[in-house]
């Protein structure tokens, strides 16, 4: 149990690392295409594809961050957590919260 | 905790072999073999270049060998970093992100951090600071303490005295000694007089090549050109 909460933990800390590149993904995926549909009326349904073009983004946020910070990795695997375990939880966190954003904003738009 | 470090009255092995590491034409590590037990210090020196970083990574399984094989008490552990307790590791690189505070960082390792400085009372008041508000040598000297005190089998330090000032270099090596007991060390720094009275057992990456050194030690370096004669 303390195994995994720390390893939860890791994970949530990681993403705070990425965060940036992450919600600013997000927000112009939002604001760019679903504010738009929300407000022409035809937004119903494409909550699918919205997710799977924001999952299509993860490998390039990976990619940078792999050039920019090689390094950044020593200490969750001194908490016993692997790169795949690290962006596995990210990207399964980050895709929540732009479901979560994007039905609020859907909720209270439409 | 951990089958590893739960275990600590038992004597545990860590045994590396099969590691082969080219870099383009250059052969930079073959024919190694490197045995680290509990209660143990093991040093690793050789000169710049001669893949002493490559060789704890490799062990430590945050780099894929084809063919390495790292085994605790003869079984296999790759990549040895999943496993808890078994080992962790210091990079030459700071380890720690450095928006986290030092008792964060302690915590998350499962370390006690009062008893893990209890020999360096001048870190005492840095402890709601965040580790990138440290000093160099203070940032090091706390991530190789935190280390040294977390719960697992075996540490593998790489050059861990690098920036930390003279008087905390020789406490720490004091800690090393005192610690041994519950853990096996490996440790690379090109410190050797403060690395070599530590030590138990001295290994030297020469040519590729791993060599134990038995005997008069200081001798032997000055022999394969680690120190000047």
């Amino acid at each position: 149990m303390t195994i995994l909460a720390t390893q939860l933990r890791a994970v949530g800390l990681f993403y705070r690392s990425v965060a940036p590149f992450m919600l600013g993904v997000s927000a112009l995926i939002l604001l760019a295409v679903l504010l738009p549909a929300i407000q022409e009326g035809w937004s119903g349904g494409m909550l699918p594809a919205l997710v799977l073009t924001k999952l299509t983004t993860a490998p390039v946020v990976w990619y940078l961050s792999e050039q920019l910070r090689p390094g950044q990795y020593w200490f969750y695997f001194n908490l016993n957590v692997s790169r795949r375990r690290l962006w596995a939880g990210v990207v399964a966190l980050d895709a929540l919260l732009f479901l979560g954003g994007a039905l609020l904003m859907r909720a209270l738009l439409s | 905790m951990s089958q590893y470090f739960d275990n600590q009255a038992k004597l545990q092995v860590l045994e590396a072999d099969g590691i082969r590491i080219v870099f383009g034409e250059r052969q930079v590590l073959g024919n190694i073999y490197l045995r680290v037990q509990t209660g143990q210090i093991v040093g690793l020196l050789g000169r710049n270049g001669s893949g002493k970083s490559v060789l704890l990574q490799t062990i430590f399984g945050a780099r894929a060998v084809a063919d390495a094989s790292v085994r605790v008490d003869g079984r296999r552990v790759v990549p040895a970093f999943r496993e808890p307790g078994l080992m962790n590791y210091l990079p030459q690189e700071p380890l720690l992100p450095p928006s986290l505070s030092l008792a964060r960082s302690a915590r998350m390792l499962g370390v006690d951090l009062e008893k893990a400085t209890a020999r360096f009372p001048e870190l005492r008041s840095q402890f709601g600071l965040r580790i990138g508000e440290l000093s160099g040598g203070s940032a090091r000297l706390v991530q190789a303490l935190l280390l040294l005190h977390q719960p697992t089998a075996f540490s593998l330090f790489d050059e861990p005295f690098s920036g930390v000032m003279p008087v905390h270099v020789e406490t720490l090596a004091e800690e090393m000694q005192r610690l041994k007991s519950r853990k096996g060390l490996l440790i690379t720094d090109h410190r050797y007089a403060e690395v070599l009275p530590i030590c138990d057992v001295v290994y030297l990456l020469h040519q590729g090549r791993l060599l134990r050194l038995d005997g008069d030690v200081r001798e032997q370096l000055r022999d394969y050109g680690y120190l000047a004669n």
